[in-house]
This record gives structure tokens, sequence and C-alpha cells, in this order.
């Protein structure tokens, strides 16, 4: 077994891993930066190391070489890269390896090969994985371009081949929109990701996003712990995740989890991984991407198989045999993860920056809170906005729903603004507790009314706003005031006039 | 004059304009349209703070004051309101009325961040929605755009450097 582990990460995914690890007896080691030095996380970890100070152009989760010194100079063993940052980049995996510290997570050839569209598409195909109708190859030129596109059929969407986010993508509904949006595409793609190369393929409108949890050690075992419903989007960033999804039955389950797998022995996958599928309205599902690290909802699966995914991301890199059978994954009942994060969504979900004044957390069975802030945390404009994830396990959907509601009534936050309001908006929706939604649910659905709001909550609110007024302004002793409304109508006429 | 003080009238206007009438007995007893709404401000041990109406309990927080403008939260969505007496309120609607309409819009910074890249120069025309600047906090990256159409007449900014919230970013001289 790993002894100990250096986590470059922050917030609630360095704890998520440090409760764990220490759980397993491994010794965790956190990260002390400026910016946060007073962080949550560090409590939770055994050790704290400091990082050392830069010229501060490269953000210190993201500096390759810092971060392994870090682990050399104070002989730790192994590296946990959570999620974003240097969680999918081969570099960063190479150099662990190179100085003798266990990445945690796949090798750095296959980080490569999976963040590679090109490559990762050549591989779902020799694993007969349904994919989008498109190239197999980068484009070299708009003609070609023109002639891929009419041939795959409109619309198509043009995409840079090491792209992400959402960035280098373009939609062409119709041929002459072709030549520009290559032409763009390949500027894009150049400027953000150093690397001209666009392909082409079917462009499905308005499908679901499901993605499958798969496991594999590196004895070629690989078991899959069901799907994640992850349709409510917006700008291509997940807000709320369900496991298992409404849309599938367990006929579809089987044969998208049978897709995943084999996308996974295809790529002699090792490590946890999730692999992301577009479906359409008629059952058809395509692969669109393997995410090759944790994922932000990756509690929504821990809570329906009972497993711990960080426990078992940490026994294949520690060189163990998977300890369960794909017999042995059952799931049970349903799990919904919401987003808690500091943004002001009445004003389009801009960050919400400020210092958390008050804190109360639901408390029930059932329900999981991963967070990485207390009352006084700062949230600043260096991190992400996500400040915590609420995460109910219910017996079926409706009583998930019912339970996430409830919890969401019990958690406030003082201070800054959260996408709470948004959350029960859409789980009051009616045709998302119906289950039938994609990704245009956001712009479809909710429109304009993007926060709930209790009958009459404005009048409520008036009401809160005079009755402070008649608090701060104590009418009894205030003459001016009574002077006005006692004032004679032409002296107050005159006053009008002058204003 | 005791009757004046009890009956005291208040109204709260709304960001759209929206008026909330309010009589006032005392400092918990108002009342609405004939309804009266018996309320209590509690503030619970551990500092939250929960407004109750006709025994209804809501999580509340006092965001701003500022003069008469109230920024309210009511779970977790928040409110605007400048609470008027009936006179103020008449003097706001003369003023409203007479006032002379500012020709430019001011585009200011809606939060601290970094600008990344400026979509438009002096002298350039813009209708609105045409995005003006793109300002990164938190890692999203947010369009700025202008409500205006018209000429922009200054850029304050340029790519790269960051920016406190409400700095003035661009001018539009609306036409």
């Amino acid at each position: 077994m790993i002894k100990s582990i250096l986590i470059a990460n922050r917030g609630e995914i360095a704890i998520r891993i440090a409760r764990t690890a220490s759980r397993m007896g491994i010794k965790t080691y956190g990260i002390r930066t400026k910016k946060e030095p007073n962080a949550v996380y560090l409590q939770k970890v055994d050790q704290i190391v400091d990082f050392p100070d830069t010229d501060g152009k490269v953000p210190e989760f993201l500096d390759i070489p810092n971060l392994v010194k870090l682990a050399v100079d104070n002989h730790i063993e192994s590296m946990h890269p959570g999620y974003g940052y240097l969680s999918e980049n081969a570099d960063f995996a190479k150099a662990c390896r190179d100085a003798g510290v266990i990445f945690i997570g796949p090798s750095p050839e296959v980080i490569k090969a999976m963040g590679d569209k090109i490559i990762a598409k050549e591989i779902a195909h020799r694993s007969n994985v349904p994919m989008v109708g498109g190239t197999l190859g980068g484009i070299p030129n708009a003609d070609e371009a023109i002639k891929e596109a009419n041939r795959i059929g409109y619309p198509v969407i043009i995409k840079a081949a090491t792209g992400g986010g959402g960035r280098g993508m373009r939609v062409c509904w119709k041929e002459s929109e072709v030549k520009t949006n290559y032409e763009l595409c390949t500027a894009e793609a150049t400027t953000a990701f150093n690397d001209p190369t666009v392909f082409i393929e079917k462009y499905v409108v308005n499908p679901k996003h499901i993605e499958f949890q798969i496991v594999a050690d590196k004895y070629g075992n690989v078991v899959h712990l069901g799907e994640r419903e992850c349709s409510i989007q917006r700008k291509h960033q997940k807000l709320m995740e369900e496991a298992p999804s409404p849309a599938l039955d367990e006929a579809l389950r089987a044969k998208m989890a049978k897709a995943a797998v084999d996308l996974a022995k295809e790529a002699h996958y090792e490590s946890l991984g999730t692999v992301e599928f577009l479906l359409d309205d008629s059952g058809n599902f395509y692969f669109m991407e393997m995410n090759t690290r944790i994922q932000v909802e990756h509690p929504v699966t821990e809570m329906i198989t009972g497993l711990n995914l960080v426990e078992l991301q940490l026994l294949i890199a520690s060189g163990e045999k998977l300890p369960i059978t794909q017999d042995d994954v059952k799931l049970k009942g349903w799990a919904i993860e919401c987003r808690i994060n500091a943004e002001d969504v009445q004003a389009g979900f801009t960050p919400s920056i400020g210092i958390i004044r008050n804190l109360r957390l639901p408390s029930d069975n059932n329900i999981r809170i991963d967070s990485g802030v207390r009352i006084g945390t700062e949230i600043t404009p260096f991190f992400d906005s996500m400040i915590a994830k609420l995460i109910v396990h219910g017996k079926d959907r409706a009583d998930a729903i019912d339970l996430t509601l409830k919890s969401l009534e019990h958690f406030h936050v003082n201070g800054v603004k959260t996408t709470i309001p948004f959350d029960k908006m859409v789980l009051h929706n009616e045709v998302f507790r119906k289950g039938d939604f994609n990704t245009a649910f956001i712009e479809k659905e909710l429109k304009d009314n993007l926060v709930y709001q209790e009958e009459h909550e404005e009048l409520i609110a008036a009401l809160l706003a005079v009755s402070q007024y008649n608090h701060d302004n104590d009418f009894a002793q205030d003459n001016t005031e009574n002077g006005e409304q006692a004032m004679d109508p032409w002296v107050l006429q005159k006053r009008i006039r002058h204003l | 004059m005791e009757s004046n003080i009890q009956n005291r009238t208040l109204i709260a206007v709304s960001k759209n304009e929206e008026t909330y009438e309010f009589q006032v007995k005392n400092s918990y007893e108002f009342s609405t349209k004939g309804q009266k709404l018996k309320v209590e401000i509690i503030e619970e041990a551990d500092g939250f703070l929960f407004f109750a109406c006709e025994g209804v309990r809501y999580p509340v927080e006092i965001v701003s004051v500022r003069q008469n403008n109230y920024e309210v939260m009511v779970n977790g969505v928040s409110y605007n309101f400048t609470i008027e007496t009936p006179f103020s309120l008449k003097r706001r609607q003369i003023l409203a009325a007479n006032r002379p309409v500012s020709d430019t819009e001011e585009l200011r910074a809606p939060m601290p961040g970094k600008i990344v890249s400026v979509a438009v120069e002096v002298g350039q025309e813009v209708n609105p929605g045409d995005t003006l600047l793109v300002l990164e906090a938190m890692k999203m990256q947010n369009s700025l755009t202008t409500s205006s159409k018209g000429v922009v007449t200054a850029v304050k900014v340029k790519a790269g450097i960051t920016v406190g919230k409400d700095d003035l970013l661009v001018e539009v001289k609306k036409a």
C-alpha cells in the first residue's frame, strides 16, 4: 500500500481525499498557498507543506515542477491531483513518474490518448462503441470540411481535437456556414490549445448527457458502477447531477455499460474513469469523451453503490487487485447532488464574492455535505465558485427530490449569494420531476425564472424592508418627517417647485 | 399627532417600480390592503435572522442599507426597495419626470476581476446586446454588454489588467 500522499488540490476535494486516505492509514500532505493560508482543507491533512515563493505567473496547482519538487523534497510517495487543475495533464503524470512519485490516475500515455479527441475516437471505433457520424481524423482545409459536412448531414459541429470546456467548438446548420466556422475554429484552437487540428461530427440537438463510472485495475479487470445523469447544465457547466438516470431502462443501461467497459478495455485503462455519452430522444447513444480523473459528481455513485471511489482509486494506484467484481455492484435507491456555488443567479450566475459571515448546514439521515468552507472563509476571485456539494440519498427518485428540497430549506449561507434558490427551482419544476429533460432544460423550462420564490415572497420582502426602515427611523421622535406630513400644502408645492 | 404616527404610511418601491403600501401601527403591526400583518424579527443563537409574518418564518438577511435603499434577502433571493413616505414618493415621481435623461451609458465592473479582452474601441458604433469586453472572475469569463445604441466615447481599460468592483470600464454616448 501507498504510505504517503501529496494532495495537489484545494477545497472540498482535498478534504474528501484526505478523509479516506487517513482512514486507510496513509499519511496525507496538504499544500498551503499564499492565496488562502487559512483554508479549511489544511486542517484535514496530517502535514502541511508550503508552496514556495514564485513569480506567481503560474497558479500553484498548475505548477508542475514545483508540485513534483514538493513531493520529492518531502519524500512523499504519491500525488493525488483531484479534479480540474492538472488532473488530466499527461505531462504532470509523466513528471511524477519520472521523479519516482506515484501519480494517482492512469498512465501519461492513456491520459494523452483520451485527451486527444481524435485518438479517443479511434479507440472508441476499435471497440465498436457508437459514435456520432463524422471524420475520424483531422480536417486539412475548408474545402474538405465542406465535403465532409455535406456527407455527414446538417447540423454538424466542428471541434478542436485538443479542445475542452466549451471552447473551440462551432455548430454549422447549413453549408454556407462551414467555411467561416472552419477558419474560426482552427484559429481558436491554435490560440487556445496550441494545436490547429479540428474534426467534424454530427451535431446532436439537445441531447441528454449521461456518463458511466468505470473502475479498472492493472490486471485487466474493469467494472462499471452505473451511470450519472448530468443534463442540468448551463454553458457546459454541470449544476446538478443524479444517479441513476431516469432516461435509462435496464436494457439501455446494460448496452451503454458494455460500451463503457469495452472502451476502457481497448484503452488498457487503469484507475477511475468516466465515459461520457450523448443520448438522443430515440434512445441512441454516442461516445463523447472519457474523463481520466475523479469527477466532482462522484458522490452520487458512492451513494447508490455504497462504494468509496477514492478508496478504490488508492488501492489501484497501490497496485492491488480490484476488491469487487461486476456482480458485487448493486445499485440501491436514488441520489441527487446539488452544487452550491457562490454565484448570483439573479445577475446571470455571476460570481458572488465576499466573506461567509454565517453558515448553517442541514443534517439528516441519508444526506452528505462535502464542503471546503466555514464561517469566515473569504470567497475570492482566484478559485472556482463551488463552496459545497449537497448529496442526498432517497429510496426512489421522488423521495430523493423531496429530501433534497427539505435539506435545501435548512441550508443557510450569509455573506454571499448562492445557487440554492436555483436548485429549488429545478427541483420544483414539473418537467424535471417527470424525469423528461435534456441539456436544453434551463433555457427551455426556466427561461427568466431562475430562482424559486414562494408565493407573496416579494410582498414579504417589502414588508421586511419597511419594518426595518421603521426600526431604523424612529418616527415618534422624527420631527422632520412628521413636519412634512403636517405641512401646509402650499408650502409643500413651493418646495417641490424648487427641487 | 398621536393618530398621525399610528397610521403612518410607508411605501416600498421595487426595482421594477412595483409599489407595496403599508400602514404602520407600531413596530410589529402593519397592514396592507385592509389585511393586518403581525411581524417579528428573530435572531437565533447562531446569528441567523428570521422574519416571522403571521406566524410563518422566513430566513432573511438585511444585505445593505443606504439612506432609504434597502437590499434584503428572503430565502436566498435578494430584493431591492426604496422606502418612501407618500410625500417623498410624490417628490421622487416629480423629480423623475423632470430629470434630464443621461445620454451616456457608463459600463462599470460588476465584480472584481481581470479584463480578458476588449471588443470595442473609441468611435465604434454599438447596438444593444453588443459585447464591450470580457471580464474573468473565478475562472469564468463574463461578456459585458451594452444596453444602448450609440458610439463608444471612452475605453478606460485594456486586456490583462485587473479591475475592482464598480470601476469605470467603457462609456457609450447614446445615439
